[in-house]
């Protein structure tokens, strides 16, 4: 592994941008777990006075606002030249966190739909230039053979808190907790990215040579065509295509059983600590599984065996236990590590603002947006929590039903490609 | 493994058939008016359940403290822990006692039996009997033999699939591991899924034996290991069956001491366990060699400076 190779070697040029990296998405991976899909959804009800439904809408307007910013930005990014140019990314990325760490720090004071509007959409803004920008990174600070581990990294590292230490989801609480950690962490950015110190200079001169490397450039799943152009197989991007799926049927369920406040009272809201934990762990191991296995095997196996996690989990229904927040943490552990891997993995350093914004974008926050706007349909065309978690498991059947006939079509080869 | 099944079988089931909720520690109240949807099961804790609370379902205590002043659909059921039942309790079904301690009021309804005492005499230990240490160390060297002597007729007739599976466990730890370690958490949960289809009930017993056999093969697959290993250390030139009986011998041994060893000692029995299972599905039962992907380690290269 690369990461023990730099350790070995004292390469502390790229072990500092190693742990940049994961730092970075970890901490804005539980902002995103924990600040904007709850702490929107406190602030919104219980200091704003808005219904569930209208805070439900609010967030459909951050997704959408959130898909076409991003797409934008990594396309006009990948257009101009900027994906290869490291110092633009991070000082973007500093300009997300800063904007972002303000905005935290003045959400408990909102107490007007138009204001919540205003911060709503400013947020989508800096969330939609941030996607591109810091997963832009990856070309640049993680190698290929360390995308899974680094993926995992960063899926255990947000996911265990969000589990075991989060058990109180207020506006305040949150605010509070995630300003303590972005404020050193936009202090640091900025002197990285605007401070001329002869450390800086080096680290980054150094860091923004990387990705010209063998080792981090092109992504794995990445062939060079004859004029120089990536590309990757249609089979792949057919299992991409089909965790788009997942996004969708994923984020139906949750938002529905979110509704639901005694489900969430037995597992990840847990007055015992136990379950928090047990449910943390969980994340971790299935991260690390996903890490291994992602570095280790071909995309088709791969893709099975996270489609067939996830068909079996929701085919499985919904109980109040503990085994099935357990195996759902085992499920979208696993296909948390591949989103933040795959995108650097079909893409070569000229085109992975663009790709990752519009996988990104359409995976995390185009299937929230459709989701949110179908369940918010049959909401108020009365259908129960029973009907509606029956609807996301027919759905999670079908989705199963593709799996398996993908068991039985092999790859077409190298030769069928697409652009990448 | 009682706790993982229970768990999982409560996942398995519908909501609106059998669910569940589990109770591990800390102190739970149910006021006037609450109603629990299922079942509970309380492990340990204190859970009060006052006058004009529900409880839709049965209540299943292996530990902990219940007292209940409100209502039970269903049975309340006690194995280990305390359990009161106060004057306005109702108990809709039969209130079993197999062991801890029982307080009831007189005024307490219990509308079916009351099992306890000479009808029946449940307890953890009765159900699961843990072999004491004498009786482990007795049974070790013939499990041990058998499954040796099995690991020599699978090198003797199968060698080529099993030299795939130890290469796999020699040459990818890591990644077997992984793999071993989600077949591991997966398998069970696919199993409880059929089972409650009913229909796919024959095919969870079949599959229930080809998963005890995927275990053994997967230390016969770790033993061959050892038994090249070890060959190669004591200087001997045994054939692989030889070697694999050896390895297979000295494995099964190894970790079933190493059970003794309170807290880790059984976690690196299944970790091992583990490994062998992943390199059994990684190399598809011996049947094709297993390599990476790509190979992605570091290079001669150095990435910077």
């Amino acid at each position: 592994m690369w990461l023990f190779h730099f350790l070995k070697t004292r390469n502390w040029t790229a072990l500092s941008g190693y742990l940049l990296f994961v730092g970075m998405m970890a901490v804005g991976y539980y902002y995103n777990l924990t600040f904007v899909q709850f702490g929107l959804l406190d602030l919104g009800t219980r200091l704003v006075g808005l219904t569930r439904e209208q805070v439900a809408v609010n967030m459909t307007y951050l997704a959408l606002t959130t898909t076409v910013v991003a797409i934008g930005v990594g396309w006009t990014m990948t257009r101009r030249g900027w994906s290869q140019r490291f110092l633009l990314k991070l000082r973007l990325a500093f300009a997300v966190v800063l904007v972002q760490t303000l905005l935290t720090a003045a959400a408990p004071f909102i107490r007007s739909e138009t204001l919540f509007l205003a911060w709503i959409l400013a947020a989508s803004v800096a969330l939609g230039v941030g996607v591109p920008a810091t997963f832009g990174l990856t070309v640049d600070l993680i190698p290929v053979g360390d995308r899974g581990l680094a993926a995992a990294l960063i899926t255990a590292g947000a996911y265990f808190p969000a589990a075991v230490f989060s058990g109180v989801w207020t506006i305040e609480t949150l605010s509070a907790q995630m300003v303590t950690v972005m404020i050193p962490g936009a202090a640091a950015l900025g002197v990285l990215a605007f401070l001329r110190l002869p450390l800086t200079t080096t680290l980054i001169r150094d860091l923004s040579a990387q990705h010209r490397r063998p080792a981090f450039g092109q992504g794995r799943f990445v062939r060079m065509g004859p004029e120089g152009e990536g590309r990757i197989s249609r089979y792949l991007l057919g299992l991409i295509t089909l965790m788009f799926a997942i996004y969708f049927i994923d984020s139906l369920g949750f938002l529905r059983l979110a509704d639901t406040p005694f489900f969430f009272e037995v597992a990840w809201q847990a007055p015992d600590l136990f379950p928090r934990v047990t449910i943390g762990v969980m994340h971790v191991i299935a991260a690390l599984i996903a890490g291994a296995l992602y570095t280790a095997m071909g995309e088709r196996l791969l893709f099975l065996w996270i489609f067939g996690v996830f068909a079996m989990v929701h085919l499985m229904g919904i109980g109040t236990s503990l085994g099935m927040p357990i195996l759902y943490a085992l499920a979208v552990s696993l296909y948390t590590v591949v989103n933040f891997a795959i995108w650097a993995d079909i893409s070569t350093p000229r085109t992975i603002t663009r790709n990752t914004a519009v996988g990104v974008a359409l995976s995390g926050w185009a299937a929230t947006f459709l989701s949110t706007a179908l369940s918010l349909q049959l909401a108020e065309m009365g259908v129960s929590l029973e009907a509606h978690l029956r609807l996301v498991d027919a759905l999670a059947m079908i989705f199963f039903l593709l799996v398996l006939a993908l068991l039985y079509f092999q790859p077409a080869g190298e030769r069928q490609v697409t652009e990448g | 493994m009682l706790l993982l099944f229970l768990l999982l079988a409560l996942a398995g089931c519908d909501g609106g058939a059998v669910s569940g909720t589990v109770i591990w520690e800390g102190a739970r109240i149910y006021g006037p008016g609450d109603v629990v949807a299922g079942e509970m099961v309380v492990l340990d804790g204190e859970v009060t359940v006052q006058q004009e609370a529900e409880v839709t379902g049965s209540v299943y205590m292996l530990g902990g403290t219940v007292e209940i002043a409100g209502s039970v659909g269903g049975d309340v059921a006690l194995i280990a822990g305390d359990l009161g039942l106060g004057p306005t309790a109702v108990v809709g079904g039969d209130l079993s006692i197999g062991g801890g301690d029982v307080e009831q009021s007189p005024q307490a309804t219990v509308r079916g039996d009351v099992l306890g005492g000479s009808d029946v005499n449940v307890s953890l230990e009765t159900l699961f009997p843990q072999p004491t240490a004498r009786q482990r160390l007795l049974r070790l060297l013939p499990q041990a033999l058998i499954i040796a002597v099995l690991a020599y007729l699978v090198a003797r007739f199968l060698g080529r699939p099993l030299a795939h599976v130890r290469r796999a466990t020699v040459d990818h730890p890591i990644v077997s591991g992984a793999m071993g370690l989600l077949v591991g958490i997966v398998a069970p949960s696919l199993l409880v899924l059929m089972a409650f289809t009913v229909i796919l009930v024959p095919i969870t017993l079949i599959a229930l034996l080809l998963a005890g056999l995927v275990v053994v093969y997967a230390w016969i697959g770790l033993g061959a290991a050892l038994g090249r290993w070890l060959r190669r250390v004591l200087r001997r030139d045994w054939s692989p069956p030889v070697s694999a009986f050896a390895g297979t011998l000295l494995f099964m041994v190894i970790t079933n001491l190493l059970v003794f060893i309170p807290l880790v000692g059984g976690w690196i029995g299944i970790l091992a366990t583990a490994v062998g299972i992943g390199a059994v599905f990684l190399t598809r039962f011996g049947l094709r060699e297993f390599t990476l992907s790509y190979d992605f380690g570091p290079p001669h290269e150095s990435p910077a400076n």
